[in-house]
């Protein structure tokens, strides 16, 4: 079985599925011959050429709004955007279009494709190249937004994505792209939406993160050590969100804490602590705990490592949460 | 396309070539050079690791030194990232642009002399607050013009059409200056348009279009200021196109050899904007080989003090980015900077 | 101020470089930005500025060593003041390697094998059996009053604990000291634990059992001296030889005689059982508290030193509540010991479903008349309670007669 890193695991993926399905195609800016500004689809434009590997204008309204009309067509387009603070003046196509054209057609068209956007901040970029959005996304009726955490689950949340009816929002752990190598499987298998993982089984508290702060979150647990038994929780969709995971898991250790790395307000954290109140409320035995960068602007990289929620905060929040 | 310099430095072009004293040609010069060595030290310390991903603005020196001494201290700009020579024409401390181009926001303080907002990242979004800011400049009866810096990529972009079609039809008092240096990262010319000159494009929005020489930096100076002179007698908008390269790569964590060939970029290196004036500097028999030494040592010596003098800075504190969220800090906030200590 | 400069990151994704030459070698002068070496990658050889000027102190790599991004390259004394603490000089670097991103950035690179940030995968068993269902405001009343939930049996809606459970669970522990009657003040002291075991017992005993309790003496001069002369022997085994065993020993052959005594009596059933195994349980003083009654067991089996050495040790576990519960239980007859406190004849109460149970009072010199002559001897006062549905006072009175004629024989139970 081949070891791959993120990035790899896209890659492979992608081309794996173009290979299959001649309807798939990649739309993106600097995605073909340079192979996307993080590689992710590098080699895919010299294996299947210009009209499957689309290196479009400068333009992510250009980008999203022309593949809108492209799936409707009977196509597949998978859209790559740089970073994050670009997919915001997508916006308005994603909301007003993508997530309703199979309500305005009254069912007769859907626009499925999948957007996959690098994800979060800790890469010591630009501004605008480092934003959580996962709130806004999930926010929108008609759109299914699914975050991996590592290579293995980027194969199977990938292959479920082009495989789903409805237009996937593919949110990529950017920081964590070259940072987790694991084996992945030649095979194809996709991994059914919506799905919350168990990482790891534990009785004292709940740990729910998702994308690159998974991988902070075990590091946290790691450290921790056996002072307390932590299960953890990876929440590789979103919107859907698999909620009985969640809600057994805090029935039975009666505290929990979710780590985000999006600013606290209305973030959706704020979501699964109104779900867990809602479903697990006569268990709790502690207030929802929850880890996030502050309600300001995603610093520059001098400031970055005390804005994104890490090991120390989450501990942090542990032990206040077990000393309750 | 308007063009005065050829590559040798040659008059080529004597109807309308404007008269420039001595020291107004030295000071081009000057800033060429300044700009030429911060960008390459910039490299350098990118490579030590001492800032972080930087974007070359090597080649472009003409279009950015010889349009940004076309106007005011009134006046206003807005820019992208590979603007760094406008700002240290227009007088910004150089320590400030290494320490924001370092990750350090506190770089960015613009002192009050310079009415620009922050490079633009967003490729294009600057195009219209230059709009905006012109417009405002109209409406208060004052003799202010705006002009908005960007890329060939910006024009593939709805806000470039949106800024140039508002500025049409107020008649803002605007000046868009756009640097054609034909990459956008991996992205041609040819394929960011089928439109055959990006001039062309403004007609459309009844914006008057110009080409020109974006090496040349006589002919960027001129067409600018002719520009900005209508601006400011009420004439409208102008469009110019600067026609120009990009020699490094896209940033420093790109690779042009990805994508483009080698020799294009040599064929362009030829075309140097320095060394054009250089040429013709010494034709006119401005300078000579002492002033060249003078200048580049005056320059190394500028750039090695910011460079010390931004390392001196103290890192910033994480209470800084609670600062200028809000007009002040919000009970929330204050919460958070609590939980955060 | 030494200065340590790491390989960087050129800008292609270069991971590790082989030192092509040092243009400059250890206590050369350099200037900041000059060339010091040439470093091959996979993709140029690119020459490697220094950021400081001042004098190489140290070269850490020989030309064609490999030099991993981030590891320190060599180190510069750049002759300014060491206003900050003092790093140390290493040659390995623990941070991360970050690598230029494609456009804009930097990433993590993970090192070659497979990434362990996964904590183990295998579960861990549950250390809560109980779940417990309350409101906050719950919770918070029982942590206020120091209730532990789990305690606590709920009565509210699908299970979960009320404030009212709460509550109630609180003044069940409560003893309320001082209170008054009609008549005068007064101390409530609950009825609980040992206490109310004990409570419980006896009124089973006395509701199931119609109980007769005949009384007797008997001279012991023959097993207080037999006493005496064992006991050194049973103290050198740190055994204290008590009247006890012998005792015990001399209920057998009477047992075996009137078998009516080692019994129970099944009600459901109505049948009497007879038991062929003779376990005796002693009623044994827990501190004032009460009463438990470990049993011994195999009685018929064991001689009288071993029986010592085992009544000695479950006393000394009753007292210190640490018994097991099968030490409790399978009596077939219970004795009482009340006399070592003072009192002479009692009537003890049966230890219930067993047919019948020996009180034991305090031994001492008395005048009897014996042969016509007063004599004073010493004698033990024996009373035997039992349980008249299961046989009469004449079968009892033989049985007393029989215990008593073997212990004026004490010898026979030593051989």
């Amino acid at each position: 079985m081949a070891v791959m890193n993120l990035i790899q695991a896209i890659n492979h993926t992608l081309g794996q599925q173009m290979a299959k399905d001649k309807n798939i195609l990649l739309l993106g800016e600097d995605v073909g011959k340079n192979g996307g500004v993080f590689r992710v689809t590098e080699g895919l434009w010299q294996k299947f050429g210009d009209s499957r590997v689309i290196d479009t204008p400068l333009s992510e309204v250009g980008i999203i709004s022309v593949a809108i009309g492209l799936a409707i067509a009977g196509l597949k387009p998978v859209l790559e955007v740089q970073f994050d603070g670009f997919s915001l003046s997508m916006m308005d196509q994603i909301y007003n279009h993508l997530g309703r054209i199979r309500k305005r057609s009254q069912g007769k068209y859907s626009s499925s494709l999948v957007l996959r956007i690098p994800h979060g901040g800790g890469i010591k970029a630009y501004e605008h190249h480092s934003e959580s959005l996962e709130t806004f996304f999930c926010h929108i009726p008609g759109i299914k937004v699914v975050t991996p955490s590592g290579p293995y689950n980027a194969k199977g949340l990938l292959i479920a994505a082009i495989e789903d009816p409805d237009p996937i929002i593919f949110l990529e752990p950017k920081r964590v792209y070259r940072a987790i190598k694991e084996e992945v499987p030649e095979k194809e298998y996709a991994i059914s939406l919506p799905k919350t993982n168990i990482v790891k089984e534990g009785s004292d508290l709940t740990i729910l993160a998702w994308g690159a702060m998974q991988k902070i979150t075990r590091e946290a647990v790691l450290e921790l050590g056996d002072k307390y038994s932590v299960e953890i929780l990876d929440l590789l969709t979103l919107s859907p969100l698999d909620k009985k995971p969640i809600i057994d898991s805090v029935k039975k250790t009666g505290r929990c804490v979710i780590v985000q790395e999006a600013p606290k307000t209305a973030g959706f954290g704020a979501e699964l602590a109104a779900l867990i109140q809602q479903e697990a409320f006569l268990s709790l035995e502690a207030p929802i705990e929850r880890v996030s960068a502050p309600d300001v602007q995603i610093p520059l990289a001098k400031l970055e490592n005390f804005y994104i929620p890490d090991a120390s905060k989450i501990i942090k929040s542990i032990e206040k949460i077990m000393s309750f | 396309m308007v063009q005065f310099l050829n590559q040798e430095g040659e008059v080529v072009q004597k109807e309308g070539f404007p008269t420039f004293s001595e020291k107004e040609v030295k000071k081009m010069y000057e800033l060429m050079v300044l700009a030429r060595v911060f960008d390459d030290v910039a490299l350098k310390l990118q490579r030590e690791g001492r800032i972080l991903t930087y974007a070359s603005l090597l080649g472009q020196e003409a279009s950015q030194v010889g349009s940004a001494l076309a106007f005011e201290d009134q006046d206003w700009f807005t820019s992208s990232y590979r603007d760094n020579a406008v700002w240290i024409t227009r007088g910004f401390p150089i320590e400030n642009l290494y320490l924001y181009w370092a990750g350090d926001e506190r770089g960015m303080k613009i002192p009050k002399s310079i009415n620009a907002l922050p490079p633009a990242i967003p490729v294009g979004s600057q195009i219209p607050h230059a709009v905006g800011l012109a417009l405002a400049q109209k409406l208060q009866g004052k003799k202010s013009v705006a002009i908005a810096y960007f890329g060939d990529g910006a024009t593939s972009k709805g806000d470039f059409y949106e800024g140039l079609n508002f500025a049409g039809v107020f008649q803002a008092p605007c000046v868009f200056i756009c640097q054609n240096n034909q990459w956008a990262i991996s992205m041609p010319f040819f394929r960011q348009t089928k439109s055959e000159t990006l001039a062309k494009k403004s007609s459309s929005c009844g914006v008057e279009g110009i080409l020109v020489d974006g090496n040349d930096i006589f002919a960027v100076y001129y067409v600018t200021k002719q520009a900005i002179n209508k601006a400011r007698e009420g004439g409208g908008p102008t469009f110019i196109e600067c026609y120009t390269y990009r020699i490094e790569n896209h940033t420093t964590a790109d690779d042009w050899k990805r994508y483009r060939e080698a020799k294009e970029v040599e064929e362009w290196k030829e075309k140097d904007p320095i060394r054009r004036l250089q040429k013709y500097m010494l034709k006119a028999g401005i300078i000579n080989e002492k002033y060249e030494e003078r200048v580049y040592k005056t320059a190394e010596t500028r750039v090695k003090e910011a460079t010390q003098k931004f390392e001196s800075i103290a890192p910033p504190s994480p209470k800084d980015m609670f600062q200028n969220v809000y007009h002040k800090l919000t009970l929330n906030l204050e919460e958070q900077l609590k939980w955060l200590e | 101020m030494k200065r340590e400069f790491q390989f960087p990151d050129l800008g292609e994704g270069i991971e590790e470089g082989q030192i092509v030459k040092w243009l400059v070698k250890e206590g050369d002068q350099v200037k900041e930005h000059q060339a010091v070496g040439e470093v091959e990658t996979e993709k140029a050889v690119a020459e490697i500025p220094s950021p400081y000027s001042g004098i190489i102190i140290k070269i850490n790599f020989k030309e064609g060593e490999s030099v991993k991004v981030g590891e320190v390259l060599f180190v510069v004394d750049d002759g300014q003041e060491d206003f900050l603490q003092k790093e140390t000089l290493s040659k390995k670097s623990v941070k991360p390697i970050m690598k230029p991103a494609g456009a804009v950035g930097y990433l993590e690179e993970a090192p070659d094998e497979i990434t362990e940030s996964k904590p183990s995968v295998v579960s861990t068993p549950s250390k809560k059996e109980l779940s417990v269902l309350a409101t906050p405001s719950v919770r918070k009343l029982a942590i206020e009053l120091g209730v532990d939930l789990v305690k606590i049996i709920p009565t509210g809606k699908d299970g979960r604990i009320t404030e009212e459970d709460v509550k109630k669970s609180v003044k069940s522990q409560i003893v309320v000291k001082k209170k008054y009657d009609l008549w005068g003040y007064i101390d409530r002291v609950p009825l609980k634990g040992l206490r109310k075991t004990i409570a419980k017992h006896m009124i089973e005993a006395v509701k199931h059992a119609p109980q007769v309790t005949i009384m007797d003496e008997l001279d012991v001069t023959e097993l207080v001296k037999t006493r005496e002369k064992e006991s050194q022997k049973a103290e050198r085994t740190g055994v204290k030889l008590t009247f006890l065993p012998f005792i015990m020993k001399s209920l057998i052959p009477a047992m075996k005689e009137f078998p009516l005594l080692n019994a129970t009596l099944e009600e459901e059933t109505e049948e009497i059982i007879v038991k062929k195994y003779y376990n005796f349980g002693v009623a044994v003083d827990v501190n004032g508290q009460g009463l438990i009654v470990p049993v011994l067991k195999g009685v018929d089996l064991k001689n009288i030193f071993d029986i010592a050495k085992e009544v000695q040790e479950l006393a000394q576990k009753a007292r210190e509540r640490k018994l097991d519960i099968q030490d409790l239980k399978g009596g077939t007859f219970t004795i009482t010991n009340f006399g070592s406190l003072g009192s002479y004849f009692a009537t003890p109460i049966l230890n219930y479903p067993e047919v019948a149970i020996l009180g034991i009072g305090r031994m001492k010199e008395k005048p009897i008349v014996k042969d016509g002559k007063i004599e004073i001897k010493p004698m033990m006062p024996l009373s035997l309670t039992f349980d008249h549905r299961v046989l009469d006072g004449a079968l009892a009175i033989r049985f007393l007669n029989s215990l008593m004629k073997n212990l004026q024989d004490p010898q026979k139970f030593l051989i």
